[in-house]
C-alpha cells in the first residue's frame, strides 16, 4: 500500500485547493462572524461535484470513495472548517445513509437532489438525553394506516437549518433496544417538522446546527429507509465510515494551523532574527508537521481499506482520535506561535482552534473512540 | 502484526520472509535477548545462525548471493525482529546499513568482493562516526587520517560504536590531514583485523544490552588506499546519506518495541483481574490501551511512507526523520504504559515490560536524537 495518490486523484486536489483558496479563504472569516454559508457557495461546490460526492453517476454524482472524499475534504477543511462540516453532514452521513439502505425509488427521488445542490441533506440521531448511548434514543415512530407518525426531539443536527431532506432514526418498537429503531426520511415543510433556532456555537459558527422537534409529524409509509429494526445498524455504519471524512477535516484545519505559522514564523523576528530560527518555536512547528503527516497517513490508510472493501472500522475510529485531538493541539499551538496576534480575529488560527473543537465531540467523541479500539483489542 | 498498512500489500515470497523472521525472533532471539539483558552480554553468538538464515545480506542483490529485499521489507523485517529482541534488530539494522554504504559509494572490482562475502559473520559491520566530544555535532570528530605511503595512518577514538566488539568492519568517519579544516572529512573501510585497533566494551547500558556497543581506539592503524569509501573530502555527505535509512531502521525498531509492549498490555489487562473484573473492563486501563494502538499505528504509517520514498528513489529527509521522531517517542510513551498497566509487576524483570521500558529509551537518543530530527523537519520545512 502506497500512501501517494494516483494522478486523478491528484489533479482532484489541485482543483479543490485552488477552489478553496479562491472562493472560500476570502470570506471564511466573515462566515464565522455572520453565523452563515452563503447559498452562492453551495451551487457553486455543487457544480464541482462536491454535493454528490459518494453519489453513484447514474444519479448526478461523482460516484468517488472514501480516499477521493478525504481529499476534498481536507482541501476546504484547510480554509473553512464549517464548509467542511456541512459538506460532511451532506455527503458521509444523510447522502451515504440513503446510498447504503435506501430502495431504488427513494435512491432516484432524493440522490439527483443531493447532488445538484438543490436539496442539502442532514441527519438526525443524537437527542437531548442521548449523544454517545445513541440506541438510548426515544423519538417515536407509530405506523397508522399509510403513515408513520414520528414524535420526538432531535439536538445538534447540522444542515437542519437548511435541509430539504432529512434522515431520521426513530423507535419503531418501544423496548426493542437497538433492533426497536429504524431510520425514516423526512422532507422539509412536513407538517409536524418543527426547525429549532440555529445554535449559537463556539466553533463551526458558518454550519448551521439545530434542534429538531417531532409533533404527530405524518409520513409516507414509503419513507421508512431500509429494513424494519435494522435503521440503528444502518446508522452506526454511516457513521463508522463518516470518520474517515471528519479525520481529513481534522488534518485540513491542522495543516491550515501549520502553514499559518510557518508564514508568521518566518517573518516575524525577536532577539535579532525570524521566530522561526528559535528553537522553541520550531521544534513547536516540527511536531506540527509530523502530526500533520500521520494523520494523513491515518486518514488514507482507512480510506484506501475502505475502498477496497476492507475492513476498516478501527483504521477509522483510530484515524478520527488521533487528527482530532492533534488537531486541537496543532491549532493551539498556531495561536502560540502567533503570540498576541494569535488571540485576535485578525488572524484565522483562532478560528481554526474554535471549529478544531468539534472534532474531538462529534462523530463519535474521542470517549466512545477509545472505547471501540480497546473493546477490540481487548475482545473482553 | 506486520510493519505495512495491510496484508495485501506483500507478495508471497515477502510475506513468507517476514513470517520466517517472526517465527524465528519469537523462538531462538527472545530467549537469548533476556539472557543478554540479566547478563550484560552480546547477542553477537547469534551470528551464524543469522547468517544461515539470510539476515545479514538482505538488501544484497541475489546476484551476489544476498536477499534482494526491497528496503521496505527490510524495514518490515527489522519490526518484526525487533517485537521480540530490541537488540538483535539494531545489530541487524546496523550491519545492513554498512552494505548499503558499500553498494553506493564502493567501486568495482572491491564492491562485489566485498558484498558477495557480506553474508559471512567475519564481515560483520558497524558504524564509528560519534566520538566521545562529538555525537549530535558529528562535525566535530576528531579522529585524523593522514596519507602516507600505502594507505591511510589512522589515529583517534570512537564512542557508542554498535557491533563494535565482534564487528570485522569498522565503517569509519576521519578528519584527512591536508584538506582544509572544513572540507576533510573522509570515510574508510577499516579492517578490525589490523594492528593498532582496541575494543572495549562500554559496560552497564540502561537497555538494549544485547547490542554490542564498543569505544574503538585508532593507535597508527595503517588502512589500504582502497579502503577510501566515495571522496576525499566528501565523508560527511556520505554519512549523512546514510542516515536517512538508519533512521529509519531505528523507527522499526521502535514500533517493534511498542508492539511487544501492546501485545503485553493486552494480554495482561485480560486476565488480571480486581474489583471482580478484567482490568480491562476499567476504563483508565482500556484507555491507555486504545492511545497506545492509535500510537502504534501513526508510526507504523510514518515509518511505512518513510520506507516506500526510499524504494522510489526519493531522499525525504523529512518522511524519515519524523517515522524516527515519532516512533521512537511514541514507543517510549506505550512502554511507559504498559508498565503501569502491569502495576507491581511491570517493575520487576521477569516481566517483559521491565524491560522493553528500559529498551525503549535508547531509541530517541541514538541514531539522531530527537532534538536533531526536530531540527531536520524543521529546515526542510523552511524550505516551503
Amino acid at each position: 500500500m502506497d500512501y501517494e495518490l494516483s494522478d486523478d486523484l491528484k489533479s482532484l486536489q489541485e482543483m479543490a485547493r485552488r477552489f478553496a483558496a479562491d472562493h472560500i479563504a476570502p470570506h471564511a472569516r466573515k462566515w464565522d462572524r455572520e453565523a452563515d454559508i452563503p447559498r452562492d457557495l453551495v451551487s457553486k461546490l455543487a457544480e464541482l461535484g462536491f454535493l454528490g460526492i459518494f453519489i453513484p453517476t447514474e444519479y448526478g454524482g461523482v460516484g468517488l470513495g472514501d480516499l477521493g472524499a478525504s481529499v476534498i475534504m481536507e482541501e476546504i477543511a484547510r480554509h473553512c472548517g464549517a464548509t467542511a462540516l456541512m459538506l460532511d453532514a451532506h455527503n458521509a452521513l444523510c447522502s451515504a445513509h440513503l446510498i447504503r439502505a435506501a430502495s431504488a425509488e427513494q435512491k432516484a427521488k432524493y440522490l439527483p437532489k443531493l447532488a445538484s445542490g438543490e436539496w442539502l441533506g442532514a441527519w438526525a440521531l443524537t437527542e437531548p438525553g442521548c449523544g454517545s448511548d445513541a440506541a438510548a434514543l426515544t423519538t417515536t415512530a407509530t405506523l397508522d394506516g399509510d403513515s408513520w407518525v414520528l414524535n420526538g426531539a432531535k439536538q445538534w443536527i447540522t444542515n437542519g437549518h437548511y435541509a430539504g431532506v432529512y434522515v431520521v432514526m426513530a423507535r419503531n418498537k418501544p423496548d426493542g433496544g437497538a433492533k426497536g429503531i429504524s431510520a425514516y426520511i423526512v422532507e422539509r415543510g412536513t407538517p409536524g417538522l418543527i426547525i429549532g433556532p440555529k445554535e449559537d456555537k463556539l466553533g463551526m459558527r458558518a454550519s448551521d446546527t439545530v434542534g429538531l422537534t417531532f409533533e404527530n409529524c405524518r409520513i409516507p409509509k414509503a419513507n421508512l429507509c431500509g429494513k424494519l429494526g435494522e435503521g440503528f445498524v444502518d446508522a452506526m455504519k454511516t457513521l463508522e465510515r463518516g470518520r474517515i471524512t471528519i479525520s481529513a477535516m481534522s488534518v485540513g484545519l491542522a495543516r491550515g494551523a501549520l502553514e499559518e505559522s510557518l508564514a508568521y514564523a518566518k517573518q516575524r523576528t525577536a532577539f535579532g532574527k525570524p521566530i522561526f530560527e528559535h528553537q522553541s518555536i520550531q521544534f513547536m512547528l516540527a511536531d506540527m508537521a509530523m502530526e500533520v503527516d500521520a494523520g494523513r497517513l491515518l486518514t488514507r490508510k482507512a480510506g484506501i481499506l475502505s475502498d477496497a472493501g476492507r475492513p476498516s472500522n478501527i483504521e477509522a475510529s483510530v484515524a478520527k482520535l488521533f487528527t482530532s485531538e492533534m488537531a486541537t493541539r496543532a491549532c493551539l499551538n498556531a495561536i502560540q506561535v502567533h503570540g498576541g496576534n494569535g488571540y485576535t480575529k485578525e488572524v484565522p488560527v483562532e478560528r481554526y482552534m474554535r471549529d478544531a473543537k468539534l472534532c474531538e465531540i462529534g462523530e463519535g467523541s474521542s470517549q466512545i473512540q477509545r472505547m471501540v479500539i480497546a473493546r477490540h483489542l481487548l475482545e473482553l | 502484526m506486520p510493519l505495512a498498512p495491510s496484508d495485501f500489500v506483500f507478495d508471497e515470497d515477502q510475506a513468507l520472509l517476514l513470517r520466517a523472521a517472526s517465527e524465528f525472533a519469537q523462538a531462538e532471539l527472545l530467549p537469548l535477548d533476556r539472557a543478554c539483558d540479566r547478563d550484560d552480554s552480546s547477542i553477537a553468538a547469534i551470528l551464524p545462525r543469522l547468517s544461515e538464515l539470510g539476515f545479514l545480506n538482505l538488501m544484497v542483490p541475489e546476484s551476489l548471493g544476498g536477499i534482494g529485499c526491497a528496503y521496505r521489507t527490510f524495514a518490515a523485517i527489522l519490526h518484526e525482529i525487533s517485537v521480540w529482541s530490541a537488540s538483535a534488530s539494531v545489530t541487524i539494522g546496523v550491519h545492513n546499513l554498512v552494505a548499503g554504504i558499500v553498494a553506493k559509494f564502493v567501486r568495482e572490482p572491491l564492491r562485489s568482493r566485498w558484498l558477495s562475502a557480506w553474508g559471512d559473520p567475519r564481515n560483520f559491520a558497524a558504524f564509528a562516526v560519534s566520538e566521545a566530544n562529538a555525537g549530535s555535532d558529528a562535525a566535530g570528530v576528531k579522529t585524523t587520517a593522514v596519507e602516507v605511503d600505502g594507505g591511510f595512518r589512522v589515529n583517534g577514538e570512537k564512542m557508542w560504536v554498535t557491533n563494535g566488539l565482534s564487528a570485522g568492519w569498522l565503517f569509519t568517519l576521519v578528519r584527512l590531514a591536508g584538506l582544509p579544516p572544513d572540507k576533510n572529512f573522509c570515510t574508510l573501510m577499516i579492517d578490525t583485523r589490523l594492528p593498532g585497533i582496541t575494543r572495549t566494551k562500554i559496560e552497564g547500558k540502561m537497555g538494549i544490552r544485547g547490542s554490542e556497543t564498543a569505544v574503538v581506539h585508532f593507535a597508527d592503524v595503517l588502512v589500504p588506499k582502497e579502503n577510501l569509501v566515495g571522496e576525499r573530502g566528501k565523508g560527511l555527505e556520505t554519512c549523512l546519506a546514510t542516515l536517512n535509512q538508519g533512521r529509519i531502521g531505528i523507527a522499526a525498531q521502535a514500533t517493534g518495541i511498542a508492539e511487544a509492549c501492546l501485545t503485553e498490555m493486552v494480554s495482561y489487562a485480560r486476565q488480571r483481574e480486581q474489583f471482580g473484573r478484567p482490568i480491562g473492563a476499567f476504563q483508565a486501563i482500556g484507555e491507555k490501551i486504545a492511545d497506545s494502538a492509535v500510537e502504534l499505528e501513526a508510526a507504523k504509517a510514518l515509518v511505512w511512507r518513510a520506507a516506500c520514498a526510499v524504494d522510489s528513489g526519493e531522499t525525504n529527509r523529512s518522511a524519515s526523520s519524523m517515522a524516527k521522531l515519532y516512533a521512537s517517542e511514541a514507543a517510549n510513551r506505550i512502554a511507559y504504559r504498559a508498565v503501569q498497566v502491569h502495576g507491581g509487576t511491570g517493575y520487576v524483570h521477569e516481566c517483559r515490560v521491565e524491560q522493553l521500558y528500559r529498551d525503549a529509551r535508547i531509541t530517541s537518543i541514538y541514531e539522531g536524537t530527537s532534538e536533531i530530527q526536530r531540527i531536520v523537519i524543521a529546515r526542510e520545512l523552511a524550505k516551503h
